[in-house]
């Protein structure tokens, strides 16, 4: 019955959904992630409104696992450089239970409905929380990549440069770099 | 808010000069007085910012470029969007003030089924800022009929284009319709776009309502009020013989007009309208990307602290001979 | 209980700063990975710059010299006096909204203030608020700010979060370069002691030693010996590089990183290679050991301290020319301000190159030519036996940096190179490279560790345009002609396009070159077998033996 429901209203529940997305940012902001279509002037935009339409496929008749994964690497790769805190990020997956609360508010005297309904939105706490693990993935990814950086710095050069700094006398023939200001 | 502000200082303006014209009687006043401070305003106003512009040297060649350089022989290069000659700039500054040539480059990409690219124009601004420009240049010229006498025939020509579509009683003029028309799009647009609103100031929205008024009360004359145009005439060529008379039967909204103009030219060189200036003398369209073949004088190229190869010799001279490197000084 | 949690939409809010209060309340939020660390004191005092001392943007008290305002103030009314470009952009920007979403960190965070027309704004409004009529009289209404602690703040915060890349430049209808204010804005900031660390402990390096990483003579030596070694090994011919070698033809200046770097490193391999092949009379300088120069991001004045040092130095080898290697902002120094800054270089001849003849008029006043114009024209003219084959295993695809793209227009010649070289080359979409390139989102002198995540959402709209290359032609290598991107452009791929590797032109020619005299390549410069398969097997073999 849900799932009937959800397939025949699907382009106006992800638009609803899309635009309690963007919601969450700034009025300044909502306009263009909405509005620009260009793919490669608007990634954010378009990367949420793609990615979000096969997540909400894979919520109401599931589909292939990896797919799912990508459309979450997708969204958490971006929220995970944005401002903003790990609830931020994903609490927008939850905005979709609003909507489609609403939109079976009139069958909800249908136990069969309702019982639909809860699986659903169990399905929406466990997409969440797959979320949250996908934005810690990246989180420790920029961790990672700052780390490598760092330790490049230190060094100033890669494995074969190592040699070179060694010299003949065995002696590191960089000038002392000054002290780096502590991380406050 | 800043809607609001300049709305209301408007409003106050047009009111003023019907208080002044309908209820005092000022007519000498805005119709003579006004103009010609408003006319000396302008000019020395715009004198005096144009020097001050011009009394800031360049002191390096900084275009920005938007095609291929000229070098190799056989790379063709890019004439217009990265000039390299005197002509060059001056046919990119062409294509600039005549036809917005950088906001035309507002292009966008799509990717369809395939994945196959598609681009397309995004050029609402780019049309709607062209339209007004344009427009406001022909009404412009159109105006001068008020001062010459007898009509000189490309002014009749100019009038006659205009009114191509041959509509109505007053013949409708295209470029009146499409003023107002952009004009309302360029004001829609600060409005409904949130990055717009936010970005906007009293006085973006100021010059446009201004110009609003200016180009809504010369429509209201022209084919409603119905002006009667030979006393208008005498008024304007008056104005330009420096022997102002200001005839009795000219109307309110005439008033109107001619305050909300002269509001415009005084309020010009002290806005951003200067725009239309400033973009001649913008450093990184007006000048040819002939960097290296040409040298650029900074007329404040001033000595600095440098530090040079015998210092460095000095610090370093040990290591150096130990790694067996040339030195100067043994 | 129940007020204390928040509903899902409430929890979802991202509070970009600022607020929806408009823009003129100035408010930063110094977030962890978006600011960059604040200059060390000594590296100040080394370079005689004002106001050393400890501090850190996130304090509340950035100790600020007294009277820190007139000093700013004052500045800011020498620089328009002597600035036709800070005057004119400051008053003819009509706020059309034109450049608005061309920022790669706009695209990138959503963040309005980083739309171009705002972070300029940033600056103007204290402008208008100080040096205008209407500003002095209505102050806000006139779009007016007081320049307070706050103000400045936001300033540090912004105008590091600008790379000076001149995107926005080329979509204004004025012409208006962002570019140009944050300079300005920068050079302020500098008065009262206001710099990063990236960007003032490479400048002290580079004065003192002669490049960003104070790699010392012998440390220069060692590094390009040990180049030339390596060569050996891979290809089996020794190359001469002299270094300090008085009455050469050409002065040869790269970036620093070119030798010290990777994956730059490749590249002064093929710079190796080609030199050797066509027996060029050339020498590298250790005092000139740096093409770059952060000077840029700082101060005419520290860019012209820098620069001094190619002229000084050309004329102290006696060389007839100067030739330069793959780096961005290190050419649109040499491009538009060496020339004027410490020319004229009458003592030099206008480039000729020895192999074909030509002569590169384009450069007869400053006498100085790129790599890939030289390059270009060996090719042009066959001077070179290429073996493009050699290149692939790579898919490659072509960045436009944005200094070579919007402050030279390099355009054709990196690409008439990769052509020849490379047999698998795909461009990027049209809006996204050339003069419409995005940004690295790590340039002028941010390319550094504690901002990443800035850098990442920066480098959002570029990584973009790769991975659309990368997943429907399979490209896996990102070419490009500045050091700049070479060192921050694979952290940025590793994070949105993992599979994608960056290079250097100059390396896929060295990867392309037949040396004479040269043995059987079995690996391209980075060392990667040209047949694993083959390799694995005689691996296999010694092991049995």
């Amino acid at each position: 019955m849900l799932e009937r429901l959800l397939a025949e209203r699907r382009d106006v529940v992800l638009a609803q959904w899309l635009d309690l997305i963007l919601g969450t940012y700034p009025a300044d902001s909502f306009r263009f992630f909405k509005k620009q279509k260009d793919p490669f002037h608007n990634p954010v935009g378009h990367t949420l409104r793609q990615e979000t339409a096969v997540l909400y496929d894979a919520l109401r008749s599931g589909c292939a696992p990896e797919e799912v994964e990508t459309a979450l690497d997708g969204i958490a790769r971006i929220r995970a450089v944005q401002d903003g805190s790990a609830t931020q990020a994903v609490a927008f997956i939850f905005l979709l239970k609003n909507v489609v609360r609403e939109h079976c508010a009139e069958h909800l005297g249908d136990a069969r409905m309702r019982g639909e309904l809860f699986e659903f939105e169990s399905r929406v706490d466990g997409l969440a929380l797959s979320l949250f693990d996908h934005y810690m993935k990246f989180r420790e990814k920029i961790y990672a990549i700052r780390l490598r950086e760092t330790q490049k710095r230190s060094f100033h050069l890669t494995e074969k440069s190592a040699e070179i700094l060694r010299g003949r006398d065995g002696k590191v023939s960089l000038a002392e770099p000054p002290a780096r200001a502590a991380d406050a | 808010m800043t809607i609001l502000i300049s709305f209301v200082t408007i409003v106050m303006l047009i009111l003023l000069v019907m208080a002044g014209v309908g209820v005092g009687g000022w007519r000498v006043l805005f119709g003579t007085v006004i103009p010609y401070a408003a006319i000396a305003t302008f000019l020395l106003g715009f004198i005096y910012r144009v020097t001050l512009w011009a009394r800031s040297p360049v002191p390096f060649r900084i275009p920005t470029t938007c095609g291929q350089q000229k070098s190799l022989d056989w790379i063709k290069p890019s004439r217009l969007d990265n000039p390299h000659t005197g002509l060059g700039v001056v046919g990119r500054m062409a294509l600039e003030v005549l036809f917005f040539r950088s906001l035309f480059r507002n292009t966008r990409s799509e990717v369809r089924e395939g994945p196959r690219l598609v681009y397309s124009a995004d050029k609402w601004l780019w049309a709607a800022g062209l339209a007004f420009h344009w427009s406001f240049l022909i009404i412009f010229l159109r105006h001068f009929k008020y001062f010459a006498e007898p009509i000189p025939a490309w002014l009749l020509t100019i009038e006659h284009l205009d009114g191509f579509f041959q509509v109505g009683l007053p013949v409708v003029l295209a470029t009146d319709l499409i003023i107002v028309a952009a004009l309302t799009f360029l004001f829609l647009r600060r409005v409904v776009d949130p990055r717009l609103r936010y970005i906007s100031l009293v006085a973006d929205h100021f010059a446009l309502f201004l110009l609003l008024g200016v180009a809504l009360s010369g429509v209201y004359m022209r084919y409603f009020a119905k002006t009667d145009i030979t006393r208008v005439k005498e008024l304007a060529t008056g104005l330009l013989s420096f022997q102002p008379v200001v005839p009795d039967g000219i109307g309110l909204v005439f008033f109107v007009h001619l305050f909300l103009v002269s509001v415009l030219l005084a309020y010009f060189p002290f806005s951003k309208l200067m725009h239309m200036a400033g973009i001649f003398l913008s450093p990184c369209r007006n000048m040819a990307n002939n960097n290296r073949a040409r040298r650029h004088i900074n007329p404040w190229n001033y000595p600095v602290k440098v530090h040079t190869y015998e210092e460095y010799e000095d610090e370093f001279r040990d290591v150096m001979k130990a790694a067996e490197l040339p030195v100067e000084k043994d | 209980m129940a007020e204390a949690i928040k509903k899902p939409e409430e929890l979802g809010r991202v509070q970009f700063q600022p607020s929806r209060k408009g823009w003129m309340d100035p408010h930063v939020d110094f977030r962890r990975g978006t600011w960059n660390y604040a200059a060390v004191a000594e590296t100040l005092r080394y370079l005689d710059q004002p106001n050393p001392r400890k501090w850190s943007p996130v304090d509340d008290d950035w100790k600020l010299p007294e009277g820190w305002e007139k000093i700013i103030l004052e500045g800011l009314r020498d620089r328009l006096k002597h600035y036709r470009s800070l005057q004119i952009f400051i008053d003819t920007c009509v706020r059309c909204g034109a450049c608005a979403d061309k920022c790669h960190f706009f695209i990138g965070s959503g963040d309005p203030k980083n739309m171009p027309v705002l972070r300029a704004e940033l600056l103007r409004s204290v402008y208008r608020n100080d040096f205008t009529t209407a500003g002095k009289i209505l102050g806000k209404i006139a779009g007016g700010r007081k320049l307070t602690v706050d103000v400045l703040k936001e300033w540090f915060y912004y105008f590091y979060q600008c790379t000076e890349c001149r995107r926005c430049s080329v979509f204004c209808p004025y012409g208006i370069d962002t570019a140009e204010v944050t300079m300005m804005a920068r050079e302020l900031m500098n008065l009262v002691g206001l710099s990063i660390e990236w960007i003032n402990t490479p400048l002290s390096n580079c004065y003192r030693t002669g490049n960003h990483l104070g790699v010392q003579p012998h440390g220069f030596k060692d590094s390009i010996d040990f180049a030339v070694d390596e060569l050996e090994e891979l290809t089996g011919v020794r190359v001469d590089a002299p270094i300090n070698k008085k009455g050469t033809e050409i002065l040869f200046v790269a970036p620093s990183a070119d030798y010290f770097a990777s994956p730059h490193y490749y590249t002064l391999l093929g710079y190796l290679l080609l030199f050797h092949e066509i027996g060029l009379d050339y020498t590298w300088s250790t005092y000139a050991s740096e093409g770059g120069n952060f000077g840029l991001f700082h101060s005419a004045e520290m860019m012209k301290r820098l620069n001094s040092k190619i002229y000084m130095e050309a004329k102290r080898l006696g060389v007839k020319w100067i030739l330069g290697g793959e780096c961005g902002h290190m050419w649109r120094v040499m491009h538009q301000y060496m020339d004027t800054m410490n020319g004229p270089a009458d003592f030099l001849e206008v480039p000729r190159s020895p192999v074909t003849g030509t002569r590169f008029d384009h450069a007869a006043s400053t006498k100085m030519v790129h790599i890939t114009e030289f390059t270009a024209d060996l090719i042009h003219h066959n001077k070179l036996k290429l073996d493009p084959s050699r290149n692939d295993h790579w898919r490659v695809t072509f960045h436009d940096s944005c200094n070579p793209a919007r402050a030279m227009g390099w355009i054709e010649e990196p690409r008439h190179i990769i052509r020849a070289v490379c047999n698998h080359f795909r461009e990027m979409p049209e809006n996204t490279i050339k003069e419409q390139t995005f940004c690295c989102g790590s340039g002028s002198g941010i390319g550094t560790d504690e901002n990443m995540e800035v850098r990442l959402r920066g480098g959002l709209p570029r990584a973009n345009a790769v991975k659309f290359v990368h997943e429907n032609y399979g490209v896996n290598l990102l070419l490009c002609i500045c050091a700049i991107d070479k060192a921050t452009l694979p952290p940025l791929l590793e994070y949105w396009v993992p599979g994608v590797e960056v290079g250097g032109v100059h390396e896929m020619v060295g990867n392309a070159l037949i040396l004479k005299g040269e043995n059987e390549r079995a690996t391209d410069l980075r060392g990667q077998p040209y047949e694993p398969e083959q390799v694995e097997a005689e691996e296999t073999e010694k092991t049995h033996a």
